[in-house]
């Protein structure tokens, strides 16, 4: 009987180790697959600096360049409410010097309006790019749907290299400077 | 008794068998850099003692303050 207990508390351990290995490993290939797709900038992206649209010029940009994703199952108005979270991703930007930040909003046909205004009118102290003809979403439907993988790094040629935002925690952003180097040697 | 005894070696031997199988296959052909990349972002909770902060997505935090019942904002 002994023997028969230790035997399903082993299968059990064998069961949830199993388990939790599947979500990174699951993780991993997700990751693995979206650094294979590229990312396109469409010409039309609208940004909005200092309270004012205009189209973004692209070819101004560092070719690295991380971008936070907000698309339309999101709600913009509560992202755009939080959007100085990632003041310290601007810092980090300026202070590093080898890429840009792009935040870019798509939001719902219904909901332009009203992000445009709040962004018009909510004083945030860098640009913000707006998807206002839903291009970058249709250019860039292999970005997966899981929010995890909505803010990365894309390297020169328009790949992603790296998923996640580097100033909230240590670790990540050890592996964000390796990614980094590596990109630049 | 000795019936099941030996389905539930089996059972164990066979899950140790797809554990390994699924094991090697994973590690092979992997990026370092993306593997750590995973590991990083699945840490999960981080505390800073009086704050802690759940980190919900990879972009977004939650701060809740206290312990036991927390109390949570955007």
């Amino acid at each position: 009987m002994d023997r028969l207990k230790f035997q399903i508390i082993i299968l059990a351990v064998v069961l949830s180790v199993s388990v939790s290995c599947g979500d990174k490993r699951s993780m991993l290939k997700t990751l693995t697959e979206f650094t294979k797709t590229e990312i396109v900038l469409p010409e039309d992206l609208e940004v909005c600096a200092d309270g004012i649209f205009r189209i973004a010029d692209m070819s101004t940009l560092k070719p690295m360049k991380m971008i936070v994703y907000y698309d339309s199952t999101e709600c913009s108005n509560c992202r755009i409410s939080h959007i100085m979270e990632l003041e310290p991703l601007y810092r980090l930007s300026k202070e590093d010097g080898r890429f840009d930040v792009l935040i870019i909003f798509s939001p719902a046909d219904e909901d332009i309006e009203t992000v445009r205004l709040q962004l018009m009118y909510q004083d945030i102290p860098f640009p913000v790019y707006l998807d206002t003809f839903k291009t970058f979403s249709l250019m860039n439907s292999s970005i997966p749907q899981d929010i995890m993988f909505h803010s990365f790094m894309m390297d020169m040629d328009g790949k992603p290299v790296f998923v996640g935002n580097p100033t909230l925690d240590d670790v990540l952003n050890k592996v964000f400077e390796e990614v980094l180097y590596k990109c630049y040697i | 008794m000795l019936y099941l005894n030996q389905n539930i070696s089996a059972a164990v031997a066979a899950a140790l068998v797809t554990g390994l199988v699924v094991g090697l296959h994973s590690i092979r052909d992997i990026d370092p850099i993306l593997e750590a990349n995973v590991e990083a972002l699945t840490r999960g909770e981080i505390s800073d003692g009086f704050n802690t902060v759940i980190k919900l997505e990879s972009s977004h935090t939650l701060i809740c303050r206290g312990t036991g019942n927390l109390e949570c904002k955007w």
